[in-house]
Formats: C-alpha cells, sequence, structure tokens
C-alpha cells in the first residue's frame, strides 16, 4: 500500500516538474519537423537575423519559420523572389513557404524600420544548382 | 452554522461601519464535505502539484523562451499581470493568505525535509536550526522587499529577470529549509510574505479555533507537535490560540491534527484583525508605509507619461538608477513615516493624553493606513489589468512564443477592456478605501486612547490625514 | 554527520543548476548567442583638386577622374517603403572631390540599356545623392529625411537628354518623384521651365518631398559600354542655408540611389545605399575647418526648427494618406485643433495634454525611434506611425476626465509602460470624487464630534455615510 502512495507521489512529482519540459520539447519538435530553418529577428545590435546565411538546394520547397524575439516591430522579405512575410509584430512569427526557380543569392531583408542600423538587418539565402 | 465568539478583547460589540458586527463568523468548515477536504492529506498539496506545473512553465519561459519581449512572455505576463493583480485584488483581500496555501516555491525544500509529499514525516530532516530570535520579524522582509522593487524595471519586464526573481526565491527557500527549521523562510524571509501577512489582516476569512475552551484541556497540544494525522505547525505557530492572519500560511495542517476538529475556517467582516493588539510593532508600521511608497512609486514609474523617471528605473544609466532607489528609499523609509509621526504626534497632543507613549500611538494608528493601502494597490492594479489583460489570452496558447496556438487565442491582438471607466473605477475603490480607513482610524483611536472624548481628539489629526492621502492619491490617478 | 553531507550535497546541486540555468538564460537572453558585429559606414574622402569642369560632355570622363579613388558602395532593394523594386543595381561606384568653390561628385553603375524615355508604363535611369541637414542628425535618418531634413540632388536621364540635347520625346509630366506612385496622390501637372538635368530636392520625411525654389545643382550623364557615368556639381556652400546643404564643415554624410528603368524603378522603386561618411579634406588657403564647422552647427541648430514648421506646414495636405487615422468622427467643418505629438522609446512629447470639453482636435503623431502606435482609453483611439510617416486622428473631446493614452505597438521593454495622460478639462470626475471625499470627511467629523459621553470602547455609526 504504501508502495503504491510513493510511486504515485513520485509520478505526480515528475509530471509536474520535468512533465511541462519534455511536453515542450515534444511537442515543439513534432512541429517544427518540416521546417527547413528558423530564423529568428532581432535588431543588429541584439544580434541581427539568426542565421544569417541559409543554403539550400534547387527545387526543394522552403519553409521557413521567421520569429520575432525582440521587443520591436520587425519585417521579413525576399524581394527578388517576392517573398513577403510583412510586418512581424514582437512576440510573433510568420511562416513563409516558397520554390526557388533559379539558383543564385537572395538577399533577406528586415522591412520594418527597427533601429538605427536596421539597414544592416539581412541575410542571404543561397539556391544552389543540383 | 453557528456564529463564533470573537477574539477581540475589549471590543467586543464594535461594527464595522456602524452596521456590520465585527464578530460575526460563518464557518465554512461547517459543511461537512468541506470539514472532509480540509482534512485530507491531499489537500492542498494536490493544487500545489498543479501550481507547480504552472510555475515550471513560468520559469522555463524566461530560460528557454529567449524572448526579450516582456510582454509577450508567459512569464512576465503571468506573474505580472496575472498573479499579482489576482493576489492583490482577490487572494489577500477576500481569502487571506490562501495564496500561501497553493504556493509551491518553498515546495522543494519542505518535501526535502519531509522526504514526503503528501504522507506525515515528523522526523523532519534538515539541520532544524532555529530562526534567531533578533530575526523573529519583519524587517528582513522589510528590506528585501524594498530591494525587490529597486529592480522593478527589469522583473516586470524582463522574462529572465523573472526567472531570477522566483527561481531565487525557491533556491533561497530550499537553501534555508535545509539549514533553517520548517517554514522559517516563509516567515521571516519570503518577500512575498510580508505584505500578504500585513494586507490579509483585512481579509475576510480566518482560521481560528472555534472553542478555546476544548484547547485548553487538550494538553497534548497536537497542533504544535504533529501526529500521525499531520505536522505540527509548518509555521511555527500556536494554533490552538490564533488571534491574527498575519503569520498564518493557511497550510491546514492543524485541521488535520487536532483530534477533536475544532479548528473552523471562518467567514467574517473585513478587518476586524486591524483591531487585534497582539504582536503589533514598528516592522509592521514600516511594512505599511513601504507598501504605500510602492504604490505610489509604481504608478508614477509604470503609469505616470515622464519619461526620465522611466530610463531612471529601467536603469539606462547607473546615475539614473542611483537617483531613483535614493528617492524611492527615502520616500518609503523615512518620508511617509515622517509625515505620519508628525501625525501621531499632533494626534497625542490634541488628545491630552500624557500616560501614552507616542510609539505606541505611532504603531497602533499605522494600521488605519492598511485599508487605505489595500484600496490604493486594488485600484493600481486595476490599471495594470484592464489595458494588459489581453496579453494573457495570447500567452496562454502561445506560452514560449513559438507559434503555439494551444487554445486557438494566439491571435488575439492586444485589447484594452474598459479603460474608459479606469479612473471612476479607481476614485470608487480609493473611495471605499477611505471609508473603510477612516473607520478603523476611530476605533484605533478609541482603541489606543481608551476614553471617548480623547480619542475624538486625537482622531482629528488622523482623519486630515487620511483625507489628505486620499486626495493625493485621486489626484495622482486621475486628477 | 551523513545528514550533514548530504545537507551539503543539496545545497550546492541546488546553487550549481540555477548558476548554470541563469547563464543559459543570459546567454540566449536575445533568443539564440548568435551575435552580430555592427557594421562601421564607409568612408568617402573629398580631396581638394584645382580642377574645374564645365560639364561638357567630356568632362564626364575627364583626367582628373581617373586620379581619385573610387568607392565601390554596395546597394541594396529599397523595401521599408511600397511600391518595392523588381531589381537591383547591385554596386555604384562613386568618386567625389572639390575645388574650394565646388564638389563633384560621380556615380557610375552597370546598366546594359540606357532608358532615356519617360512614357506612361516606362521609366527613365536615374541618381540621385542625398544629404542631410543636419550634420547631427544621428544616422538613421535614411528615410527621406526622418529625423533631419535631407537636400536630395536627383538625376534624371530624361531631364538630361532635354537640357543638354534638346530632345524632350513626347510631354514630360513631372510626376514620377512624387511618393507614392501609384496610389491616390496629387499629381502636379506642371513641368517647371528646366534649369537642370538635376532636380533639386527637400524632404522631411515619406511623402513630403518637394522640389526648391532654387535648382542650383548642375549635373550631367552619358551610357557609355553599358555603364552610365554621372556627375554632380554644386558650390559647396550657398547663401540659402535654409534649403541648400552646406559643406563647409569636415564632416557630412551622404546616401546614394541609382533607378533602373528597365526593372520598372521610379519613385519608392530604387535602389540604395547606406550612409557614407564624407571626408572633405580643407582648402589650402581657408580659415580652420572646425572653426567653420562650429558656425555651421549652430546655424543649423537655428533653421533646423524653422524648416521643420514650414515643411510641416507644407505636408499637411501631402502626408494626408501617410495617416493611419482610424477613428474619424469628424462632421464639422469646423477647423481641427492640431497637436503634434512625437514618440520615442518610452515617452511622449508633450506627455500631457490639455484640451477643453467640445473641442475639436487633431493627433498628429511622429516617430523618433521605431513604430509606436498610441490608444486613447475611453475614446478607444488607436493611431501607428510608422517610422518616417505620420499618424493622425480627428476627434471631438467630448468625454471630461483625464484618459490614459498608451502605446500600441510593442516598441521595447517598457512598451507597456508608454504613457501619456490627455486631460479634457473640467475634470469633472476628479471634482465628483472631491466632493465625495469632502462630504464624507464633513459627516464623519460630525458624527464624531457630535457623540455624546458613551460608555468607553463602545462606538458606533462612525463613517456611516447614508
Ligand atoms: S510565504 Fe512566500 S514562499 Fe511561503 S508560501 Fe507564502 S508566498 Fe509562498
Ligand atoms: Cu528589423
Ligand atoms: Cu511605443
Amino acid at each position: 500500500m504504501s508502495i503504491i502512495k510513493t510511486v504515485i507521489s513520485a509520478i505526480l512529482l515528475l509530471v509536474c516538474t520535468v512533465g511541462p519540459i519534455v511536453a515542450t520539447l515534444v511537442y515543439e519538435s513534432s512541429r517544427t519537423r518540416d521546417l527547413t530553418a528558423e530564423i529568428l529577428a532581432r535588431t543588429p545590435e541584439k544580434g541581427n537575423f539568426s542565421p544569417r546565411y541559409l543554403k539550400v538546394a534547387l527545387g526543394e520547397k522552403i519553409k521557413l519559420r521567421v520569429r520575432n524575439v525582440d521587443t520591436v516591430v520587425h519585417g521579413f522579405a525576399i524581394p527578388a523572389l517576392g517573398v513577403d512575410a510583412g510586418e512581424i509584430k514582437a512576440g510573433h512569427y510568420a511562416i513563409l513557404e516558397f520554390t526557388p526557380e533559379k539558383p543564385g543569392k537572395y538577399d533577406y531583408y528586415c522591412t520594418t524600420w527597427c533601429s538605427e542600423f536596421h539597414l544592416q538587418m539581412r541575410g542571404v539565402l543561397e539556391v544552389t544548382a543540383r | 452554522m453557528s456564529e463564533q465568539n470573537s477574539n477581540n478583547q475589549n471590543d467586543n460589540d464594535q461594527k464595522m461601519l456602524g452596521i456590520i458586527p465585527l464578530n460575526w463568523r460563518f464557518d465554512l468548515a461547517s459543511i461537512p464535505i468541506i470539514r472532509w477536504m480540509l482534512k485530507q492529506r491531499w489537500f492542498p498539496m494536490i493544487i500545489i502539484l498543479a501550481n507547480m506545473f504552472l510555475f515550471m512553465v513560468i520559469l522555463m519561459s524566461g530560460v528557454i523562451g529567449g524572448f526579450s519581449s516582456g510582454n509577450y512572455s508567459f512569464g512576465v505576463m503571468f506573474v505580472w499581470i496575472l498573479w499579482w493583480v489576482v493576489l492583490m485584488m482577490l487572494l489577500v483581500p477576500v481569502l487571506s493568505r490562501t495564496w500561501c496555501m497553493i504556493c509551491p516555491l518553498p515546495s522543494f525544500g519542505e518535501w526535502l525535509q519531509r522526504m514526503k509529499i503528501f504522507g506525515v514525516n515528523n522526523k523532519l530532516g534538515g539541520l532544524n536550526i532555529k530562526w534567531p530570535k533578533k530575526l523573529s520579524n519583519m524587517w528582513i522582509m522589510n528590506i528585501l522587499f524594498l530591494i525587490t522593487t529597486f529592480f522593478s524595471g527589469f522583473f516586470t519586464v524582463k522574462p529572465l529577470a523573472t526567472f531570477f526573481l522566483l527561481g531565487g526565491i525557491i533556491v533561497l527557500g530550499i537553501l534555508l529549509s535545509m539549514v533553517f527549521e520548517k517554514r522559517s523562510f516563509c516567515l521571516y524571509v519570503c518577500p512575498v510574505s510580508g505584505f500578504q501577512g500585513l494586507y490579509s489582516n483585512m481579509a475576510m476569512t480566518e482560521i481560528r479555533v472555534k472553542d478555546p475552551a476544548i484547547c485548553a484541556k487538550h494538553k497534548k497540544k497536537t497542533c504544535v507537535t504533529g501526529n500521525k494525522k499531520g505536522y505540527g505547525c509548518p509555521w511555527l505557530l500556536q494554533p490552538h490560540s490564533f488571534k491574527r492572519n498575519t503569520y498564518c500560511g493557511m497550510c491546514l495542517e492543524c485541521f488535520k491534527t487536532c483530534p477533536f476538529d475544532n479548528m473552523a475556517f471562518n467567514i467574517r467582516p473585513p478587518g476586524t484583525d486591524l483591531l487585534v493588539n497582539e504582536q503589533r510593532g514598528l516592522d509592521e508600521a514600516w511594512k505599511n508605509f513601504i507598501m504605500l511608497a510602492i504604490a505610489v512609486m509604481f504608478y508614477v514609474a509604470m503609469m505616470g507619461p515622464w519619461g526620465t523617471l522611466k530610463n531612471w528605473v529601467r536603469g539606462e544609466t547607473l546615475a539614473g538608477w542611483l537617483k531613483f532607489i535614493t528617492l524611492h528609499t527615502t520616500f518609503g523609509l523615512v518620508a511617509i513615516p515622517g509625515t505620519f509621526l508628525i501625525t501621531s504626534w499632533v494626534s497625542k497632543l490634541v488628545s491630552g493624553a500624557k500616560d501614552i507613549a507616542l510609539r505606541t500611538v505611532f504603531i497602533n494608528l499605522s494600521y488605519c493606513l492598511i485599508p487605505m493601502g489595500m484600496a490604493a494597490w486594488i485600484a493600481f492594479s486595476f490599471g495594470f489589468l484592464l489595458p494588459n489583460g489581453s496579453y494573457i489570452l495570447h500567452i496562454l496558447s502561445d506560452p514560449f512564443a513559438l507559434g503555439w496556438d494551444l487554445f486557438g487565442t494566439a491571435n488575439i491582438p492586444w485589447t484594452p477592456v474598459g479603460t474608459g471607466w479606469l479612473v471612476p473605477i479607481q476614485f470608487a475603490v480609493l473611495f471605499g478605501g477611505y471609508i473603510i480607513s477612516v473607520d478603523f482610524g476611530y476605533k484605533l483611536c478609541l482603541q489606543t486612547y481608551g476614553d471617548t472624548a480623547v480619542a475624538k481628539r486625537g482622531f482629528i489629526p488622523l482623519l486630515v490625514l487620511l483625507t489628505l492621502v486620499t486626495v493625493a492619491f485621486g489626484w495622482l490617478y486621475g486628477g | 554527520m551523513n545528514n550533514k553531507v548530504s545537507i551539503a550535497i543539496v545545497i550546492l546541486l541546488t546553487l550549481g543548476v540555477f548558476t548554470w540555468l541563469i547563464n543559459y538564460g543570459w546567454q540566449n537572453r536575445y533568443g539564440s548567442p548568435e551575435t552580430y558585429e555592427i557594421i562601421a559606414s564607409e568612408e568617402l574622402t573629398v580631396g581638394y583638386y584645382a580642377e574645374d569642369l564645365a560639364l561638357k560632355e567630356t568632362d564626364v570622363f575627364a583626367q582628373i577622374w581617373q586620379n581619385i579613388p573610387i568607392l565601390k558602395i554596395v546597394l541594396k532593394h529599397q523595401i521599408t517603403e511600397r511600391p518595392w523594386p523588381k531589381g537591383l543595381t547591385p554596386v555604384v561606384q562613386v568618386q567625389a572631390f572639390h575645388n574650394g568653390k565646388d564638389i563633384y561628385f560621380k556615380m557610375t553603375w552597370e546598366d546594359d540599356h540606357a532608358d532615356t524615355i519617360a512614357l506612361i508604363d516606362t521609366f527613365v535611369d536615374g541618381c540621385a545623392v542625398a544629404i542631410p541637414m543636419d550634420t547631427e542628425a544621428p544616422l538613421r535618418s535614411i528615410m527621406m529625411g526622418f529625423s533631419s531634413p535631407v537636400n536630395i540632388w536627383q538625376w534624371q536621364a530624361n531631364k538630361d537628354m532635354q537640357y543638354w540635347e534638346g530632345k524632350t520625346g513626347i510631354e514630360d509630366l513631372d510626376v514620377d518623384f512624387v511618393y507614392p506612385f501609384e496610389e491616390k496622390e496629387i499629381f502636379s501637372v506642371t513641368v517647371p521651365e528646366l534649369k537642370s538635368a538635376v532636380s533639386d530636392l527637400l524632404s522631411q520625411r515619406i511623402g513630403s518631398i518637394t522640389r526648391k525654389d532654387n535648382q542650383i545643382v548642375q549635373g550631367r550623364g552619358l551610357w557609355r559600354d553599358g555603364s552610365w557615368n554621372v556627375i554632380f556639381k554644386r558650390s559647396l556652400t550657398t547663401d540659402n542655408q535654409e534649403q541648400d546643404s552646406q559643406f563647409s564643415g569636415v564632416k557630412q554624410t551622404v546616401s546614394f540611389a541609382v533607378w533602373d528603368g528597365d526593372q520598372d524603378d521610379r519613385g519608392s522603386r530604387k535602389s540604395i545605399s547606406e550612409w557614407v561618411n564624407l571626408q572633405i579634406q580643407s582648402l589650402p588657403s581657408k580659415k580652420p575647418a572646425d572653426e567653420q564647422a562650429l558656425d555651421n552647427t549652430s546655424n543649423i541648430k537655428v533653421y533646423k526648427t524653422s524648416w521643420i514648421e514650414k515643411l510641416c506646414s507644407f505636408s499637411s495636405v501631402r502626408t494626408a494618406y501617410g495617416a493611419t487615422s482610424q477613428n474619424q468622427s469628424v462632421e464639422t467643418v469646423k477647423e481641427p485643433r492640431v497637436i503634434n505629438i512625437t514618440a520615442k522609446r518610452f515617452e511622449y512629447s508633450p506627455n500631457r495634454i490639455s484640451v477643453k470639453k467640445g473641442e475639436l482636435i487633431t493627433f498628429r503623431m511622429e516617430s523618433l525611434d521605431v513604430t509606436h502606435g498610441l490608444y486613447l482609453d475611453g475614446y478607444g483611439i488607436n493611431i501607428k506611425a510608422r517610422p518616417g510617416l505620420i499618424g493622425k486622428a480627428t476627434f471631438v473631446v467630448d468625454k471630461p476626465g483625464r484618459f490614459t493614452f498608451r502605446c500600441s505597438e510593442t516598441c521595447g521593454e517598457f512598451h507597456p509602460y508608454m504613457i501619456g495622460f490627455l486631460e479634457v478639462t473640467p475634470n469633472t470626475r476628479f471634482n465628483l470624487f472631491l466632493w465625495a471625499i469632502g462630504i464624507a470627511f464633513v459627516l464623519m467629523l460630525g458624527l464624531v464630534l457630535c457623540r455624546n459621553k458613551q460608555k468607553k470602547g463602545v462606538e458606533t455609526n462612525v463613517g456611516t455615510e447614508q
């Protein structure tokens, strides 16, 4: 009897302490399985886009998640590919899906004035021919 | 249903606002199912565990959210919008220290002491050292709470800072419970404890014995020593002679240990404990002043329009931040107590009472600031809740800003609710606080000076002060 | 003993885990530990050369340009404002010098086709130099003069044809720098007399670009072997300090833009550079440069405000489309009282606004740094001001009392505390409150004082209101 009680206590304890951590990790990894990459958006002085360089093979369907982890409004766009997420508010995110047709280097930019160094907020998506 | 005898020694037939008799009581535990529940070992532990789950999410969002915008962080919003506001507006004023009943912060320490979660083990681990007598008061909590507010510009906006605060409380709880006995940490250190203790004097619930006569005959006092059914009071109190809510953490152990079912969970008129002259002291008086000062300071810094002050508070420059803490400390520790000291002095002078120490007047009368301070805090909390409450819906669905939508509310934008009514609501709350303050002010005067005629005279300066304070708060909140 | 050891272990473990978590959180406080080093502005040296160019065709390739160092500047899509460019001119080569009297810029970029004719759906090549009027303004002023008015010299291929070669091609409507081109717009259909191939413009913010009265910049461009070569010429300083940028100090900043007609570039569809620092080498025979710089700045201080005001009044019509007012409850023909509000992190200026009940007012808000909003309690008005654009709302203040307005666009960590007060007088709510308190005071005082001798400790009715 007392063993059962101990086991129940232990299980409850684990569920309430380690539980949320494990649940979060599992849930998140299942949600992001098909992402090509996740791009964090911060102002340049806080670290800029991360990553700032991405390489994909031509013909691959690209799925990006842009997360604004900053405290100001950012944007995300690849003008040369006609990709635009519009404004991404602080604490929000955007999912972008597209398939580039030509190989090349495409700049991605922040589209909302976010800092004195806003113009430096960009990165490169390289599409390589197979 | 049973109407209990009040514990108030000499003010037995007083009435609140002249209407509600202060000794009216209704014992919730007289309802069998409630008493049964209160006596179960799994209660309130099961709520603590659920709460623990929530706090783990809060702590996690502070660290792995890695997310710098406070208003979209689960931790920051949950703690400072929901928890704080609910604590100030509901838990403390109505339910006394029920928060401490379900608080998960000291639980790790307590479980380590007990090595049991639900069961009883009165041989507690840890060093079990007695808390030093000199520190057995509110001063540590006063100072710690004041210091915490120095960093309010960080804690309330930065997820990592919120993590640091809550995590720090947990860690400190573990360390202290390893060294000192039982809930010494909660009693003397936890920054959340002090104001809860003080303001719970206003609460509308209490845990008391039903019949002191039974306790007097019960020589073993199991509520202190513990037995197979439960622990001896973890808060190091004598449940059999409770008089005030201040130091009772409502852990419900005494319901379990009492073999005569002599404990009651009473509903009562608010504020009755203000008149209980027991364990009053300068530490509690100062807690009062500090709480008032913080209410003012928070309002000015967070809901005022002055950008310079905001830059000080958020520590843009060290010099500015130092200015802020100096101003804040002086205001809370010197200016407000000073004003009150002058008032008490004038009150004593006008009353003509010779044989009462100024110190007694000062301490006793300071308790009438509690309703005032509470009203100020409730009004302030409305200013947090109404404009920013909608963030809660967002963060519940997307706690780590990972784009989740657990409950379908992630896309609800920031929507202020009823902010047009904010100022009138604040005025109403302040007015209520004023009336109650004055009411208890007079009663405290009576209690202090003893004689009606003397008390009448001594009351006038206090009335003037309370009026001025109320007008000042009204001006600040909407003038 | 064993007990003590386990206690010590627990304590150390707790502290260790906590420190590790804090450290991890600190590393990841911006989402990931990756950092970025800010790239410093590029420097363009404006050397002194005793050479005078008359802008003859040969001057574009004059010998002197061979001696002047070339700065290659990477251009980027202009995508802060819509519409965006469809293509990009990746690089422009820039040179500059002065001869003590005039300053010269030369811009060279590759373009495999010269577009010199403007038609309804055909656009011309062009380039521009932008110089902030306020040399002290922070570098963020890139966007058409966001924090300082900007003097823009815009060269366009069609005007070059017209001015230097007399070829007009087609009736030329002067509309394409009026911004934004594709939205509802007041078109300027007058064709001003062409005094130069370069338009000398001023702008304070998006949507405020305007042609100056005195067109004093000259320029000439030639397309050769797949490249445009354009030179600009203007006197270093002018008499009109209010409208012309001055190159009298050592330092000045400029930025460059290129339009490619092939790719439908015009207006905001362009490739732009970041700000470049000009290092103006001092003249052999002039007074010390920093002294000049000093009185130059003091001049600027004077004209800065006046210019902003002038431009504001000028652009009040044109900025209408820049506004994002959502709550326009205007029925009257009355002129609203305009309240100019600037927003920066985390304060509005003015932060307390006092108006009379019944007044018709317009909030006209401008941001000095990032996107801000303004939500007015009680009135439900919500304005958004992106940097360089103005947010507006016009409404009647019909509710008395003090109302808080708060930022509605997350703009930084103190964003929830970004607050201002609108005081609509008379503040009847507060007066009511004061009356209530006053009456309660008198009542309670009276109740207490009128109480006759009672038994000690017995207490009734104090504080009863009704
Ligand atoms: S005193 Fe503090 S730690 Fe202890 S139960 Fe109350 S809030 Fe929690
Ligand atoms: Cu950005
Ligand atoms: Cu803002």
